[in-house]
């Protein structure tokens, strides 16, 4: 029996469209927005649809469509300002649980920290970055893609790839790190400052 | 064939969001692998960073889906 298209394209669909929409939500940083990204994005692929090749890999395809799109209409807003950041050494939060005194208990200290911050402040961390280093890192972290992958999403060359989500976690984990200390969240015992 | 040269706890740190993600190199993999089992110190470290990963991922995976969502995209679908 023959698939219509449409049949075709909801069934490529189906088991990647909430990962589109989580990925889309921390690209526009807004419900209403990634579903309005998301739409524009479905609604293209399917337009063209005849140029996807069955059996190829049609969620790196979609998220492709998807990126793209997005910041095609962050340049014509204009907003595509580069956001000065400093960079931040490695390891960031171990660092500054050591000056703080904070020891490892019977539980990993980075795991109590990690149990303490909820679903919202991830979330806000992975806001703060800078576009090239939310979109490597939220596709890292919502997929476990690989870097192969995250390259064919975002064209770009895997060492790109690497360098945007090694210095993107270095980021992640300071902003992390400074939502813990204005929660006041304290860790086996020790407060942060 | 490769040279197995163990890796100092330098080495061993550099390569460490690679081989959490595991990015490495098969030999690479093991060699990091084979100095975190003789490295209390690395290990921890290890142990460290990648809970700090493993706790994003969770957490990520875990933001709502508007329940409209897909009967949005259906009918846009259709008047596509
Ligand atoms: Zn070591």
């Amino acid at each position: 029996m023959d698939q219509t298209l449409r049949e075709r394209f909801d069934r490529e669909l189906e088991p990647v469209v909430d990962l589109a929409y989580r990925y889309a939500l921390r690209l526009t940083r807004d419900s209403e927005s990634a579903m309005d990204l998301v739409q524009d994005a479905v609604v293209l692929a399917y337009r063209h649809f005849e140029n996807f090749t069955p059996g190829t890999n049609f969620k790196a395809w979609l998220l492709r469509i998807l990126t793209n799109k997005f910041l095609k209409d962050r340049q014509r807003a204009a907003r595509a300002v580069q956001v000065a950041f400093d960079e931040v050494e490695e390891a960031y939060i171990a660092r500054k649980m050591l000056e703080n005194g904070i020891e490892e208990d019977d539980q990993n200290p980075a795991s109590v920290l990690m149990n303490k911050l909820g679903v919202e402040e991830i979330a806000a961390a992975i806001d703060t970055l800078p576009d090239e280093f939310r979109t490597a890192c939220s596709l890292y972290f919502l997929e476990e893609s690989p870097y192969q992958e995250i390259a064919e999403v975002l064209e770009v060359p895997i060492g790109t790839v690497r360098s945007r989500l090694h210095r993107g976690r270095r980021l992640l984990q300071k902003a992390l790190w400074e939502l813990a200390v204005a929660k006041g969240i304290t860790i086996n015992g020790a407060v942060n400052a | 064939m490769p040279e197995m040269k163990p890796l100092n706890c330098e080495e061993a740190f550099a390569r460490l969001d690679d081989f959490i993600d595991r990015e490495l190199s098969p030999v690479e993999q093991q060699l990091v692998q084979e100095h975190l089992n003789v490295c209390a110190h690395c290990l921890a470290e290890y142990k460290f960073e990648a809970a700090i990963v493993d706790g994003i991922k969770e957490k990520m995976r875990k933001m709502q889906v508007p329940q409209e969502l897909s009967a949005r995209l259906g009918r846009a679908l259709d008047s596509a």
